[in-house]
């Protein structure tokens, strides 16, 4: 036997077990992401799509997702670099809680956003009445549905952008300077070539964020419908399941266009070498637009909040403004309490699952490289292209008449699937950072491959875990997207409520429940930056 | 230094899938002896970290052998192997304490062999961070180490295994040179204390000729020449060791006097 073959067969019990484990998370990231989608797409007929295109709403609603998602994401991305530039190239204070107050909307559902707008501008709304136009709104249809989408989605932009700033290589100015270029030849030649990509990444990310949302449009579309709207509509007032599932496939063109063009600008990465980090300008007239800038932008996004508050807080709006806690009892005490106790369940299972998926599979990928770990790599990213809708529908197509079907197992699996990707590239990134040789080190000194996981990486991972159980908890806290489609009276979140609430006569409690999915992410998410400080403070000890 | 044959490489060939019939590693063997330091110098893609990850047990050779007291070892597991390891990149283990990096493997293998109590290990690991100057360190974590000292962590974690042979792979070419001056004696230092049998890789003529007993001088997956320090300066077997080697060291010589004013 030669040396080699003898070296293979004495290392067969890792390769075996490393197959295995690749084999099997395979096949479970199938399960769960690829099959549902493959058993939606043959369950399609031909009557399918003329029904669809028949539809006299379909033409307007196409036009209609094309300009207002449009608009929203011009207006989202604009805002985002406008606010990226604001705080990481000048020299304000309080960043950590600007940082906190832009992205507090990413904390509630998308449906709340449209609540919000109708609160405040609605034909009732606080601002309406200050302002003495009762019954005239003009929120309603195109206005609402781009100012909503743009607040439930500048906040993901700002962070897109915000990071890409961050990291740029300031020296390239440095060197601009001493050869003489000026400021603008300078953000012409030099800032817009290295923010293209980070900006049409941002854009397409933003837009099939905006196009497969649903909540905005119903919440405060009126009469004007769009495809996202129009699918919620086909396939849940109707229950035509293939209607629902064709609009699904129109809503995956714009979202597979935004993963590829992601995955694109992950690809050829960002491999400059950043020598010199941007010095924040102290310029007077910088900091005071900055700060302007900022405190409007802050006032937008906290204003649907405030006013939930207000309105949570009052007796029955705009009749009876005492001060009270009877909404908070109303909800809590009634099929609230239960909701919100699956939607915590929900939550916490599905960020325990997801965090002990994405870890392990980030590990196959990241740690033991090989050709079957680019197919686990290309799955495990799939389902950010599926948007939320298309996924439920496809589940309900695929697991309706099953036991799993109407459990709240079949929520903790569609979540887990709809949020899996961006976990598991959190760790992926992490793993890739971590030291190259600590295998080689652990093999050399008769560490398994097995304890080094459990007591080097797991530990070492520490953060990037704590942030992917919040994501992935937050998320199925204040998701309407798949869920709608697959929760049963039993097992319902608390997120779906605001829905149900729509036709209360006390907008009040629409308030309270879009407060408490806000209660519960904040505290979660206060939760786990205490961790990771106290974990970060004892290592520099 | 003993002269009695530690490691034997016997005739050892690599080749890399889809290297389009490159050799990584061609036909090299080599004889260290017990206690020797042989240093493995030459550029960048000579081979040298490929011959290093192989007596590891890292990487299987395509072709040859490799014996270790007589015993083959060319498939053993690199734990089987008695080589401790210490890279460029230290490789700590960054949520462990200092000491617990240096214990810990230790702690597996004791109880596994039952060869020590645990209060044992401990004790050999405290006289290891005394030796190795380090013993104030030993309840910091490695994110508040410099370099130099994560290095001798490194060090300590590998010699509590009392190997027989420590590989270096570039253990200096991230430090400053005045950490690089103080690890060189460390490592000297433990040559002459425990009479380990070291494998060191390096780029760096300098280096190489200032702590070895033998330098191999390797070109394109080939060696060039095996000799002393004296040897190879004396007698460079080609144009290559001449110019990598001797010219090199001797322009770094040529400019130290320039600046000594001599």
């Amino acid at each position: 036997m030669t040396a080699t073959a003898t070296a293979t067969k004495k290392s067969r019990p890792i390769a075996v077990g490393a197959k295995v484990s690749k084999i099997t998370v395979a096949i479970v990231l199938a399960f769960v992401v690829v099959l549902p989608l493959v058993r939606m797409m043959t369950c399609l007929s031909a009557s399918d799509f003329s029904g669809v295109v028949q539809n006299p709403n379909f033409k307007k609603a196409l036009l209609n997702s094309v300009v207002y998602t449009t608009a929203a994401t011009v207006i989202s991305v604009v805002l985002a670099y406008l606010l990226a530039i604001c705080t990481v190239r000048v020299d304000i204070k309080c960043k950590r809680l600007l940082g906190v107050v832009l992205t507090l909307p990413m904390l509630i559902p998308s449906i709340s956003h449209g609540t919000g707008l109708i609160i405040l501008f609605g034909n009732n709304g606080l601002i309406t009445n200050i302002l003495g136009m009762n019954g005239s709104s003009y929120i309603y249809g195109a206005p609402g549905i781009i100012l909503g989408s743009v607040m439930y989605a500048f906040p993901v932009a700002y962070i897109m952008l915000s990071d890409v700033l961050r990291y740029e290589n300031m020296s390239v100015y440095e060197a601009a300077d001493i050869l003489g270029i000026g400021r603008f030849r300078a953000f012409l030649r030099i800032s817009l070539p290295y923010m293209k990509k980070p900006l049409i990444a941002a854009f397409f990310s933003t837009f099939a964020m905006i196009v497969t949302d649903y909540g905005v449009p119903l919440r405060i579309g009126g009469q004007e419908k769009t495809l996202s709207s129009l699918m919620y509509e086909e396939a849940i007032g109707r229950s035509e399941l293939g209607h629902g599932a064709v609009y699904g496939l129109i809503l995956l063109i714009p979202a597979i266009f935004a993963f590829v063009i992601d995955l694109l600008g992950r690809e050829r990465g960002t491999t400059s070498f950043v020598t010199a980090l941007g010095k924040a300008s102290t310029r007077p007239l910088h900091r005071t637009l900055a700060y302007v800038f900022c405190g409007l932008m802050c006032v937008f996004a906290l204003l649907p909040i405030v006013a939930f508050v207000l309105l949570a807080l009052v007796e029955n709006y705009p009749n009876d403004m005492s001060v009270t806690w009877r909404n908070f009892a109303y909800i809590l005490e009634g099929d609230g309490g239960r909701y919100l106790v699956n939607s915590l369940a929900i939550a916490l299972i599905t960020a325990i699952v997801g965090t002990s998926i994405g870890f392990f599979t980030a590990y196959l990928t990241a740690r033991m490289p090989s050709a079957s770990t680019k197919v686990l790599h290309l799955l495990s990213i799939t389902s950010m292209a599926i948007p939320g809708m298309v996924l439920g529908i496809a589940y309900l197509m695929t697991f309706a008449g099953s036991s799993l079907y109407g459990t709240l197992m079949i929520l903790v699996m569609a979540n887990t699937a709809h949020f899996l990707s961006s976990p598991y590239l959190m760790m992926y990134n992490s793993f890739g950072k971590m030291n190259e040789n600590l295998e080689a080190v652990g093999a050399t000194l008769g560490i398994s491959r097995l304890r080094m996981l459990w007591r080097v990486f797991l530990p070492q991972s520490f953060g990037t875990l704590a942030e992917m159980f919040s994501y992935l908890f937050v998320n199925s806290m204040m998701t309407i997207s798949a869920v709608a489609f697959l929760a049963s009276n039993d097992t319902r979140p608390i997120s779906l409520m605001i829905k149900e609430l729509e036709r209360s006569p006390r907008i009040g409690y629409i308030a309270v429940v879009s407060i408490l999915i806000l209660l519960v992410n904040i505290i979660i998410k206060i939760a786990v930056e205490r961790v990771k400080t106290a974990s970060a403070r004892k290592r520099m000890e | 230094m003993n002269h009695t044959c530690k490691l034997s490489i016997q005739n050892i060939s690599k080749q890399y899938k889809g290297s389009g019939g490159d050799a990584a590693l061609n036909h090299v063997s080599v004889d260290v002896a017990a206690g020797e330091f042989l240093s493995v110098l030459g550029p960048s893609g000579c081979g040298k970290t490929t011959l290093l990850r192989i007596i590891a047990g890292l990487l299987a050779p395509s072709e040859g052998r490799i014996l270790l007291d007589g015993r083959d070892i060319t498939n053993a597991l690199p734990s089987q192997r008695s080589l401790g390891i210490v890279f460029q990149n230290y490789a700590l283990f960054e949520n462990m304490t200092v000491f617990d990096n240096v214990v810990y493997a230790a702690r597996l293998k004791a109880k596994r062999e039952k060869s020590a109590t645990a209060a044992e290990v401990k004790e050999r690991a405290r006289e290891l961070l005394a030796d190795l100057n380090i013993a104030e360190l030993a309840s910091k974590y490695p994110c508040a180490l410099s370099g130099g000292q994560m290095q001798r962590v490194a060090i300590a974690r590998t010699l509590i295994l009392n190997p027989d042979i420590m590989l270096f792979d570039e253990p200096m070419s991230a430090l400053d040179i005045a950490s690089r001056l103080q690890l060189r004696a460390v490592i000297k230092d433990i040559q002459r204390k425990f009479g380990t049998t070291m494998i060191y890789i390096t780029h760096d003529q300098e280096e190489a000729f200032a702590m070895s007993d033998r330098i191999m001088v390797m070109e394109k997956a080939k060696i060039s020449q095996i000799g002393t320090p004296a040897e190879i300066v004396s007698a460079p077997a080609n144009e290559y060791v001449r110019s990598f080697v001797v010219d090199n060291l001797r322009a770094k010589i040529a400019s130290l006097g320039a600046v000594l004013g001599e």
